[in-house]
């Protein structure tokens, strides 16, 4: 039996593998494209909260919890969440701005929590774009100085960027600071409207020259697979494991499909994830969405479509061309 | 052969879960991921460090309709395998 065999057994029979859990929306940097809604209300996750739903993802065979946010390391208990995954055997992926991982936090994150990897925010090639995009001066340079420090002891780490109209001319500058630390860069070429339905992220969005770049590189690989070697390819009737082998959570306690696709399908104040993720008909349907979506570019279209971002920009999560995301000219 | 009395553990950096009648392992170390059949799912979900090489025997002979020196030796090779694969340390 493969790995790969049992990602793509995941996502045919609803195996819930893998879990996004946005701790909060607070950050330390003001990103200029940040899909958060700041507005969003509700009465936010507890530490007995997460303790629950972390047992219940565990007896659901979930392996792979991410702790994101906004900034997760700003959440007030940040470490007793994060241990409470480490104790119950989560591979623990942290999504951070890597603004604060340095001195006695980073110290303590590797020898309390122990993270599979900590997926850092890298917005250009130089100090200037990046704290551009980040609207913190001086963050670049701290960024750089945080993983000098991170790789000396030893913490794991892989970069994240959006490819957007301002870093587009620095791609091959942001691979050579990645080779520089040893460290995996995946690019997102699309800049996605901000969870409440505000499209002025987009405003910054790639140019149709600044992707076809991106693409050129002969880089497309770590496009695709968002540089995570160890994610398997998976072939299946569907289109992608959201809602089938994953989900979101937000600081709320609102479950989704995926990070992108915001359609609530329950939340945690009032049934457990055990429940919502069987016998949910907002589920169902976002199943059957998603092997109308493989059917549809099986037909012809992009190689890469996010049935979630297609969903918050046209309403609809079926891809239908010129209408595609990855197509549009924002 | 490994002695009955023997207790395993998994090694500090192994993250793992029985998914339906497979185990996905996760060895943080060194970014590897190993899958295990039903079986070998079978026997590192009875390596908890409490139960000794017998006591898993003991588990496994309710589950499989094997005798116990034939299972005894198929375990013995598989803990030797795990071990050399960095997945479970003698407790």
């Amino acid at each position: 039996m493969s790995y790969q065999k049992t990602a793509v057994r995941t996502w045919n029979e609803n195996i819930l593998f893998s879990a996004l859990v946005e701790l909060t929306y607070r950050c330390n940097l003001d990103c200029v494209f940040c899909y958060n809604d700041l507005g969003l209300q509700g009465r936010p996750m507890t530490l007995d909260d997460y303790e629950l739903f972390f047992r219940d993802l565990a007896s659901l065979s979930c392996l792979h919890l991410t702790l994101t946010g906004g900034e997760p390391l700003v959440h007030p208990q940040f470490f007793e969440i994060a241990t409470k995954g480490r104790n119950l055997g989560f591979v623990l992926r942290i999504k951070s701005n890597g603004h604060s991982l340095r001195g006695r936090l980073l110290e303590r994150l590797k020898d309390e929590i122990d993270p599979y990897v900590v997926e850092v925010s890298l917005h250009g090639a130089l100090a200037e774009t990046h704290d551009r995009q980040t609207r913190v001066e001086g963050s670049f340079e701290r960024l750089l100085a945080n993983l000098q420090e991170m790789a000396a002891r030893g913490l794991r780490f892989k970069i994240n960027s959006t490819l957007t109209r301002w870093n587009e001319s620095e791609i091959d500058g942001m691979f050579a600071l990645a080779e520089r630390f040893g460290a995996p860069l995946a690019v997102d070429p699309d800049v996605t409207p901000r969870d409440d339905g505000d499209l002025s992220p987009l405003e910054i969005s790639a140019t149709p020259e600044g992707r076809r770049c991106l693409f050129s590189y002969g880089r497309s690989e770590d496009v695709m697979r968002q540089g995570d070697a160890e994610l398997p390819t998976v072939d299946s009737k569907k289109h992608c494991g959201a809602g089938s082998s994953g989900i979101a959570v937000d600081p709320f306690g609102n479950v989704y499909p995926c990070v992108q696709w915001r359609r609530p399908v329950g939340n945690l104040h009032q049934r457990s994830i055990r429940d919502i993720w069987s016998g949910n008909a907002k589920l169902e349907e976002v199943r059957r969405l998603s092997e109308e979506v493989k059917r549809n570019l099986a037909r012809g279209g992009p190689g890469m479509f996010c049935p979630g971002t297609a969903e918050g920009l046209t309403g609809s999560p079926i891809p239908s061309l010129p209408l595609h995301p990855s197509s549009m000219s924002l | 052969m490994t002695s009955a009395a023997a207790v395993f553990r998994p090694r500090p950096d192994v993250r793992f879960r029985v998914v339906g009648d497979e185990a996905v392992i996760v060895r943080q170390e060194d970014a590897e991921v190993i899958a295990l059949n039903e079986v070998g799912a079978s026997v590192l979900a009875l390596l908890d460090s409490r139960r000794s090489v017998g006591d898993v025997l003991d588990a496994l002979l309710e589950q499989y309709d094997i005798d116990r020196e034939s299972l005894s030796s198929d375990v013995s090779r598989f803990l030797s395998e795990l071990r050399d694969a960095g997945v479970v340390e003698e407790a």
